[in-house]
Parts: C-alpha cells; structure tokens; sequence
C-alpha cells in the first residue's frame, strides 16, 4: 500500500495484544498523509527480538486537535504524529473525504491547516466569515491557552518532542 | 475526555499509553542527570550498542511498558529503565534471578557495617 501526501486515511481501530507504536487517542480518527518518511524495520517485531522485516513505510499524518478532542478549545490546532503504514487505511468512499487535495501540498505548508478543515465542510463554512477577525487574536490564546491544555492532555508539542525523544534518546542523548 | 471507541477501553489500552487521560499538569522535575541514572543509561548503552547488540531499543520499550501496574505507578523512570535491563537480561538467558539475587546478597555482605554482620 502506498498513500500520497495529502491522501485522507483512517488510522485503523485495532486491538493489538503486543507492543504497538500507534496512540490509542488517534485510533479510528481521520487525518491527512503529510509526508512519507521512509521506510523502517517494523519495531512492532523488533520489540520481540525478531528482524522487523518486512520494513513498514512511515508516515507523517496530521489530525485536526477539533477532531481528535471533541472540547478542544480551538479550531484551527493540529497535531502531527508519525504512523506505520499498517496502521492506516485510504479513507475512500467517506463522507469525510476532503475531495483529493494533491496539488501543490509540498511546495505550500500552509494548506495543510486548511485542508484538514475541509475534512469538516459544514463548520469550515460557517465560520469562513469571521475568522478574518480572530485570527488577529489568535496567537496570543494559543500559547496560553493552547499549551496548558496540550501539558494536562499530554497532546501538545512538548509532548510530542519528549516522545520522539524518547524514542531517540537512548542511543543518541548528549 | 478520551474519544477512543468505547469498545477499546480500559483493557485493551496499555498503561504507558497516557495520551488524553486526565491527568493534571505535568509537573517537570528537571535536575542534572545523578550518577544512578548515568550508570543505567551506561549499562543500557552497552547492551543496545554493537558490538553487544543484546536487545533493541524496541524491545526495551516493550518491556518497560509491560511491568506490573504498581511498578509502573511508583518507579521513578531510571528505576523503570533498570528494571527493563534486569528483565531482559534474564529473558535473554544472559543471568538468572538466582545470580542476580546472589550477587545483591553478596554485595550487602561486602558493604554492611562489621556490627551488623552476623
């Protein structure tokens, strides 16, 4: 299986018994193929002294934090996570799909924001008209209001650089 | 305020994987590494790392995640990492948990007071 940068996916609702890389707060959510990695050896099997072959395609899937957090203060937040490709599936025939938004992905990060809106038709319109006036704001209320939230859910930035340091960090620290 | 499909839950979800769990705010407690922490970082190093290669970092994590509830809960994170290293090394056959205990009780010997000696 191959997904193309901004493909949507669905991040697979599976139940394993062993050791997975895959957050249990981002199962069964839909996010946007950002990026493909490369490819690994799976760490799923490496975890049981086993080859990890064959190695899995990695991916970078950001999730609209609305989408993943029903309460979620903000709309326009997003959260990137790094997922193998066993654990996602094309989100075809969806009505979530956000009608193939390939061109110019890689050469405009910006789009990646309102793409994953677009994932959410109804309210991306609704609130078209006003957001000229809240993004004046905005800053301000993320880094106070946002990273508060991020420490107690454990979703924020700095909880993602401590995972992948984390998982880095063994071998590689100092 | 987890939004997880509730047919997943609790058993199902692994006690490392915290992310949406009420849980307060994170209280950081950094501190310079202390010279316990140095040293399990050393020995983990020179397990993971050719030419030794005992286990993977993977593997590691695997099993710092599957330990009982209350060591999960109450061990400082270096103590997990040493605990991980302790439980690989015997999964592995490298020592048992007679040697190791051996080697615990022998060190007691060698470093208690001589009154407390019988």
């Amino acid at each position: 299986m191959s997904l193309r940068e901004g493909q949507t996916v669905h991040v697979k609702t599976m139940v394993p018994t062993g050791h997975c890389r895959t957050p249990y707060y981002l199962r069964g959510k839909t996010g946007t193929i950002e990026a493909n990695l490369g490819a690994f050896l799976n760490p799923e099997e490496l975890a049981y002294h086993k080859s990890g072959l064959p190695k899995k395609v990695l991916y970078r899937v950001r999730f609209d934090q609305k989408h993943l957090w029903p309460r979620y203060p903000v709309t326009r937040d997003t959260l990137v996570a790094d997922i193998y490709e066993h654990w996602l599936e094309p989100a075809s025939g969806t009505a979530k799909k956000s009608a193939a938004p390939e061109a110019g992905v890689t050469a405009k990060p910006k789009k990646a924001k309102p793409k994953a809106k677009a994932a959410l038709p109804k309210r991306a319109a609704a609130k078209a008209k006003p957001k000229t006036k809240r993004r004046v704001a905005k800053p301000k209320r993320r880094t106070a209001q946002t990273k508060r939230r991020a420490a107690k859910t454990g979703t924020g930035r700095r909880a993602r650089t401590r995972a992948n340091a984390r998982r880095t960090a063994p071998g590689r620290r100092r | 305020m987890s939004a997880a499909p509730p047919a997943m839950k609790s058993q199902i979800r692994a006690q490392n994987d915290l992310g949406g769990e009420p849980a307060g705010p994170v209280a950081p407690d950094a501190h310079e590494p202390t010279l316990f922490e140095k040293r399990v970082d050393a020995v983990f190093r020179l397990l993971v790392e050719p030419p030794v290669s005992l286990f993977t970092v993977d593997a590691q994590r695997r099993v710092f995640e599957t330990v009982p509830a209350e060591v999960y809960k109450t061990y400082k994170y270096y103590e997990l990492w040493l605990e991980s290293i302790r439980l690989l090394l015997i999964e592995k056959g490298v020592l048992s948990q007679a040697e190791i205990d051996a080697k615990i009780a022998a060190l007691d010997r060698a470093t208690a007071p001589a009154a407390v000696q019988r």
